[in-house]
């Protein structure tokens, strides 16, 4: 493990100079809230955030996004590649987990340009948790609490000081390029930090928590649950939960045209599977016209053909969506219904 | 073309043929701008393709055509939607957006050999038609064929000017029934269900069930009653294939994407999923 450390005073800095290079996306406070957004001022930069209100999924994933511009004229279409250069400063190891299961999902066997070329030019900068940031915290349960991929830089707080592990060699390379900003790690500040993990980090106790065990064949035993229903009824069909989700990537493409008709654009938007036509399909007929059964789709699809596929839900535990639903659906207390508990 | 760059990229192909099937369907020929493309494009039946035109959207479509056929694909269109209403007006000449094949087909190498049932229930023709040709094209390679088709009514008929080839190839049977005759019907009136007691079917046939949400459960009732295993019987299911590769989750049935585990599911697999048929 190759670690470095910065003193808190330091990283407005270390940002300034990221910033002569990179789009920097990191969390600023936004009306008593926190989200990520691409900051020109190191001072508006909250570490000491507890989640975002969207997931940094945007900056790889856009609400909505070109695929291609066209002519009318019979000629094909031309590709748009968002190549920025791009730093994701500050996320928590939920958001680097929901990240590494969007790249399961975008790569694969029809592997999505828009969405590597978007990856492949992001730095991604870690912050590490010791413990719940909120109340809805449950990444203890989903084994998302820690992460040990998926970032090129981790910072992890120690006093005044952030421990830094350098993951990869881009990471390597932007703090070579400030290492008047960092210092060399002595063997007390690594006996401290280990020291940290342990006894804070892995010890903290999460209030919040959603018994994963067997939970693809919970699904299948509970089917035809009232459960379904009960929460189905309470559904507002908003889609909050799967806009503010880090693992939720459905899309819908549409077309516009300018206003002469002749050149447009093809782009996809997010688009969310609670939503009434979403399996709507030509002549009308709809294969999920109640909410509940839309409902016990969007968890069948997360937590069981997750676990299908790639062999985990997709779920990170980061709560946003028992936060952002209006109608106070919390999957955590589904699962401890359909379970009996 | 079977493995472009940007899987999102249409390629270009111009409408070299249409024929009218119905007052509301239509068959299309197409065939690719770009020879390379025209020359290799090639698919397995029951596969089906993303087609657009731009402006207007994008949606998939069963391919009618077999690969033994090769230069064109063909699409039939039912006139349903935005889309389908605007490549209804199209002309010979006019230029779309295809990109594909997607998705698994109907398992023709199991069927090798093997007597086959293929049912069909309206626009369910379209990518049974692409299986029934390849079997023609390749009639020594498969046992018995029988084919039961369905229609609501006798002006909703699709392919008709195929059927006397099918019902006379060589060791092939084809039953045709509509849902409600008119004075000059003839052929037998009712559900497809209907055609089963006319026929018989041999246990160790398989087959292949392609059409309206509500057919499947009524067909393979009647398969099962003649003692067809479960394995040996095959549903291509239609959702709503948006983005035809595995992401856009439109076309998601329990865990299952339509559009790349399907839409051709063995029956056990279909049966897996809860809200399938």
């Amino acid at each position: 493990m190759i670690l470095a450390k910065i003193s808190k005073g330091n990283i407005p800095e270390f940002l300034k100079r990221l910033m002569a290079s990179y789009e920097v996306v990191a969390p600023v406070e936004k009306e008593g809230k926190f989200a990520f957004s691409p900051v020109s001022d190191p001072a508006k930069v909250r570490l000491d955030y507890d989640t975002t209100i969207l997931p940094p999924k945007q900056f790889l994933y856009p609400p909505e996004e070109k695929l291609m511009e066209f002519k009318r004229d019979g000629s094909a279409g031309k590709e748009t590649i968002d190549t920025t250069k791009r730093v994701l400063f500050g996320l928590h190891p939920c958001d680097i987990w929901g990240i590494q299961i969007l790249d399961w999902v975008f790569d694969g066997k029809f592997p999505d340009p828009y969405y590597r070329a978007r990856k492949d030019n992001t730095l991604i900068v870690g912050l590490n948790c010791t413990s719940p940031r909120n109340e809805y915290c449950f990444c203890q349960s989903m084994g998302t609490y820690t992460v040990d991929k998926g970032y090129d830089i981790m910072l992890m707080e120690e006093g005044d000081n952030y421990m830094v592990h350098i993951k990869t060699d881009a990471g390597n390379q932007v703090i070579r390029k400030s290492s008047d900003l960092f210092t060399e790690v002595s063997a007390e500040d690594t006996n401290i930090l280990s020291k940290d993990l342990v006894d804070k980090k892995m010890k903290a106790k999460f209030k919040r928590k959603l018994d994963t065990r067997n939970i693809s064949e919970l699904l299948d035993f509970t089917y035809g649950s009232p459960v379904w229903k009960e929460f189905g009824d309470r559904c507002l069909s908003c889609g909050a939960c799967s806009y503010v989700c880090p693992d939720c990537y459905c899309f819908n493409v549409k077309d516009k045209l300018d206003l002469s008709l002749q050149n447009g654009e093809r782009a996809r938007t997010w688009d969310c599977c609670l939503y009434i036509d979403f399996a709507r399909c030509a002549g009308g007929h709809n294969f999920r016209k109640d909410k509940a059964t839309r409902l016990k789709m969007r968890f069948f699809h997360k937590e069981k053909s997750f676990v299908d596929d790639y062999g985990r839900p997709a779920c990170v535990g980061c709560g946003r969506c028992i936060k952002a639903c209006p109608a106070k659906i919390d999957l955590t207390e589904i699962f401890a219904k359909l379970r009996g508990v | 073309m079977n493995a472009p760059a940007n899987p999102y990229m249409p390629q270009m192909a111009k409408i070299t043929k249409i024929r009218e099937q119905t007052s509301d369907t239509k068959a299309f020929e197409f065939q690719f701008v770009d020879p390379k493309v025209k020359e290799t494009f090639t698919y397995e039946p029951g596969q089906f393709v993303e087609l657009s035109v731009f402006g207007i959207g994008e949606a998939p479509f069963g391919i009618s055509s077999t690969p033994t056929r090769k230069g064109f694909i063909e699409l039939g269109i039912r006139n349903v939607g935005n889309l389908t209403n605007f490549i209804h007006q199209m002309k010979v000449g006019d230029t779309v957006g295809i990109r594909g094949p997607y998705g698994k087909g109907f398992p023709v190498e199991t069927l090798k050999g093997k007597d086959v049932l293929i049912v069909a229930g309206g626009t369910g023709m379209f990518p049974t038609r692409s299986l029934i040709n390849y079997i023609m094209d390749k009639r020594k390679d498969f046992g018995h064929v029988k084919i039961l088709c369905g229609f609501r009514s006798p002006q909703e008929l699709l392919f008709k000017d195929e059927f006397d080839t099918w019902k006379n190839a060589p060791n092939t049977e084809f039953l045709l029934s509509v849902d409600k005759g008119d004075e000059t019907w003839k052929g037998n009136t009712g559900v497809i269900t209907t055609l089963f007691p006319k026929t018989t079917v041999s246990p160790e046939s398989y087959a292949v069930i392609v059409g309206p949400p509500v057919m499947y459960r009524f067909v393979v009732k009647e398969l099962l009653a003649r003692n067809i295993q479960k394995h040996r019987i095959y549903v291509s299911l239609e959702r709503k294939m948006q983005c035809g590769i595995g992401k856009c989750s439109h076309c998601v049935i329990g865990y299952k994407y339509t559009c790349i585990h399907g839409p051709v599911f063995n029956y056990w697999d279909a049966l897996d999923l809860q809200e399938a048929i």
